[in-house]
């Protein structure tokens, strides 16, 4: 389960996810941002309700990062997604906050 | 090359009968000789005798003694004497007549009283009163025949070479006065020259007759010879050599060939009837040959099959520790009728097979495949042992018109608790060793052998294996095995050589009953088809569950969901829990996109806890292509997000969150189990 919502401000999408990004969810974040993306070029993640985080997940994130022509910051990361993150290399070519 | 056979058989024959002729020629004309000269001389003498006895009447017997005296010879008489004998001598043309008188002492010596010459003989004549030697010792005795013992008549032959007056005859007579006393001899000499130079040319005739006609016999004899008996013979023996060398019948019979009537022609024909009879069993060789080589290559084949039907790799279920299992089939001839057959129903049921068709061979191989192929079929239909065999049971009879039966003993192990359930029909009983016991025959209830009567029952019996139990299945090739003196092996034996290492694992227990049969039986041909299969039952207690489900994305949330609730069971703690989910997630993943694809497939998941590693084991089946993912290259984590490729994460996660994993490919099945320790520097 993954609970999204999305809140756009100019160049500036910011969304909260909960719950666990896999690969039953991923495409719902996929999807989530492909709605939204259009003129954003700034994004920022709110992880602080999520608990779970695969390669699907890890595959959407990396997607975003390379569709924009700014950053990709994720914020309020629990330490088990962090993990991954780290693992990954995903901590180095994303902003954690 | 020297031919040791240059012997000619016609020259052989030739010469023996050239010789033969010869011989009979010699003979004939010998024997012809003897007789014609035999009548000759015969003739010669009576003629001889006659002149004499003709003379003796001419001669004046009582005068004789005058005859010897000048003035006796003066008489008239006597002059007419001599003038008659003369015209006797000239007239019957002898050449001598004679009057002798011989010395009565020893008769080797003669007085010639007179003789008379044939006037055309030149010969010296003797005058009376004249004494010679007796010429030979015939002489003396025939003058003694007839001056002693009053022969009427005796001749001399002589011939050329053994008288110097040619060859002649002489004959002689007595002549005696009037008182019959005998005086003295008459002789009538004639010359047989003339006689036998007609003897020589008779022999002559004879003899060249002969030799003429021999060589036109001999001549004759060859030609038949050679026509009727040499050349075909030759045709023969050269037929011979060139079928030896050709090995195909001729263009032209031996018999087309050879047309005589006699032994040759008959030998012919049995040459003929050789070759081809040669021939056809060349041919059946060689069919029988190929065909044997056919069989017997067909007889690999149908072994191997067989041998590829019945489960034959072991550990047949390796990411199962519940039971340890194993199982062997040596069938008697190349392929059998034994068989045994271990599957699982579901997660947790195991079905064990053994049975043992009636009579060995390929008959019973066959009859042994559609069993096993029905007693499969019906198992995982579904219902307890009983219900099944009774199921097949009634398929088999159906329609078996061979009346070949099959004896089966079926059990379904629970392998989470230990129950197993059996049923058997007509099959040995199987022996249970009980984790501190001994092997013992677990006695259930027969029914009827299957194939034998349809809509026979089976019964069930249950029993429960406790952790280190081991169960032991045989076929009656076990306990009938014989020996030299044709003692059975027998269930006692068996029973005692289990016991004597009742805890050895399924493997070795095998091989060591295997290894005492064949001891027992020696050089004892192997009769029947020998099949074993033990299971040692590990327990359940460290297995987990386990979970089969389509290898479908859909259904990750339940496997997390049932993965996590394992976990729970133990206590995890949550970062462990998370870990091996996600490790989970990926593997899972992967199976449901790529192993099956484009189709769809089941995978099984089966969780086991290792306490003494504190570790917990999960394992994947699938049945899909053969895939190793931890060969996969780790991706570079340290490039930047523009170089970095999308995806291509998920097996490096599943390596960073376990702490090992393995992957085999068993039985054309994925296997990756992943291990994560529970309590690793928490």
């Amino acid at each position: 389960m993954l609970n999204l919502t999305a809140q756009k401000e100019n160049d500036l999408l910011t969304m909260e996810l909960a719950g666990r990004l896999d690969t039953v969810t991923a495409p719902d974040l996929q999807n989530a941002y492909q709605e939204e993306s259009s003129g954003v070029s700034n994004v920022v993640l709110d992880c602080k309700d999520l608990t779970y985080i695969s390669s699907a997940g890890l595959r959407v994130l990396l997607t975003i990062r390379k569709s924009l022509t700014g950053e990709l910051r994720m914020k309020n990361v629990a330490p088990t997604v962090m993990e991954v993150l780290e693992i990954t290399g995903f901590a180095d070519i994303l902003i954690i906050e | 090359m020297q031919n040791p056979f240059r012997t000619k058989l016609a020259v052989n024959i030739i010469v023996v009968f050239v010789l033969a002729l010869l011989l009979f020629s010699i003979l004939t004309s010998y024997i012809g000789y003897k007789e014609f000269t035999a009548v000759l001389d015969d003739r010669y003498a009576d003629n001889g005798y006659r002149i004499g006895e003709i003379t003796a009447q001419i001669v004046d017997r009582d005068r004789i003694d005058q005859y010897l005296t000048k003035e006796g010879r003066k008489t008239k008489e006597y002059k007419a004497a001599m003038e008659s004998i003369q015209k006797l001598a000239n007239h019957m043309d002898v050449t001598f007549i004679y009057l002798i008188q011989p010395d009565p002492t020893d008769y080797q010596h003669i007085t010639f009283v007179f003789s008379v010459m044939n006037d055309k003989a030149d010969f010296d004549h003797f005058e009376p009163g004249h004494v010679r030697e007796t010429s030979s010792e015939e002489y003396a005795q025939k003058y003694r025949r007839i001056m002693e013992n009053g022969s009427a008549g005796e001749s001399v032959f002589r011939d050329k070479w053994v008288s110097d007056t040619g060859a002649h005859v002489t004959a002689m007579v007595p002549l005696s006065n009037s008182q019959g006393e005998v005086i003295g001899i008459i002789c009538v000499q004639r010359q047989m020259d003339a006689l036998n130079a007609s003897r020589r040319r008779f022999l002559q005739t004879v003899f060249l007759t002969a030799l003429l006609v021999m060589l036109l016999i001999s001549l004759l004899y060859s030609w038949i010879l050679n026509r009727k008996v040499i050349r075909p013979i030759r045709t023969i023996s050269e037929e011979t050599v060139r079928f030896s060398r050709e090995n195909v019948l001729p263009q032209k019979l031996l018999q087309e060939k050879v047309r005589t009537k006699n032994e040759v022609g008959l030998l012919a024909m049995h040459v003929d009837k050789m070759e081809l009879a040669i021939l056809q069993y060349t041919e059946n060789l060689k069919t029988l040959t190929s065909e044997r080589d056919r069989i017997e290559t067909e007889l690999n084949v149908a072994s191997s099959i067989q041998k590829a039907i019945l489960p034959n790799v072991f550990p047949p279920f390796p990411e199962r520790d519940e039971f340890q299992l194993y199982a062997t089939m040596n069938p008697a001839k190349e392929v059998g009728g034994d068989f045994y057959d271990f599957f699982f129903l579901d997660d947790d049921r195991l079905a064990l097979v053994i049975a043992d068709v009636s009579g060995k061979g390929v008959p019973a191989a066959l009859f042994m495949m559609i069993c096993k192929i029905i007693l499969k079929n019906a198992a995982t239909q579904g219902g307890t042992p009983a219900e099944i065999l009774t199921k097949v049971n009634r398929q088999i009879s159906e329609g078996n018109q061979t009346n070949m039966f099959v004896t089966a003993w079926l059990g379904i192990l629970d392998v989470t608790n230990g129950v197993l359930t059996t049923a058997n029909a007509g099959h040995e009983y199987p022996a249970i060793c009980r984790a501190d016991g001994t092997f013992e025959l677990f006695k259930d209830k027969h029914g009827f052998v299957i194939g034998g009567i349809s809509g026979m029952q089976y019964k069930d019996e249950t029993l429960t294996l406790q952790p280190g139990d081991t169960l032991f299945v045989y076929t009656d090739g076990v306990t009938e095995a014989s020996n030299a003196s044709e003692e059975l092996f027998g269930t006692d034996r068996m029973v005692q050589v289990l016991n004597q290492s009742p805890h050895a694992d399924p493997e070795e227990l095998l091989d060591i009953l295997m290894t005492d049969l064949r001891t027992f039986s020696g050089d004892t041909e192997q009769a029947d088809d020998i099949t074993m299969m033990a299971l040692q039952y590990r327990g359940h207690k460290n297995h987990l569950g386990s979970l089969r489900l389509e290898a479908n994305v859909e259904n990750l949330e339940t496997v997390t969901g049932w993965l996590e609730d394992r976990m729970a069971l133990l206590n995890a703690p949550a970062k462990a829990t998370m870990q091996l989910t996600l490790a989970a997630e990926e593997v899972f993943v992967n199976i449901a996109k790529y192993a099956y694809a484009p189709g769809t497939g089941y995978v099984i998941l089966r969780a086991n806890y290792d306490p003494e590693e504190n570790q917990i084991l999960l394992t994947f089946l699938d049945n899909g292509v053969s895939y190793d993912p931890l060969l996969k290259e780790d991706p570079d984590t340290t490039l930047s997000a523009d170089e970095r490729e999308i995806g291509g994460l998920g097996i490096f996660l599943v390596k960073k969150n376990t702490d090992d994993a393995i992957y085999q490919r068993v039985n054309d099945r994925n296997i990756l189990t992943l291990k994560k320790t529970l309590s690793k520097a928490e």
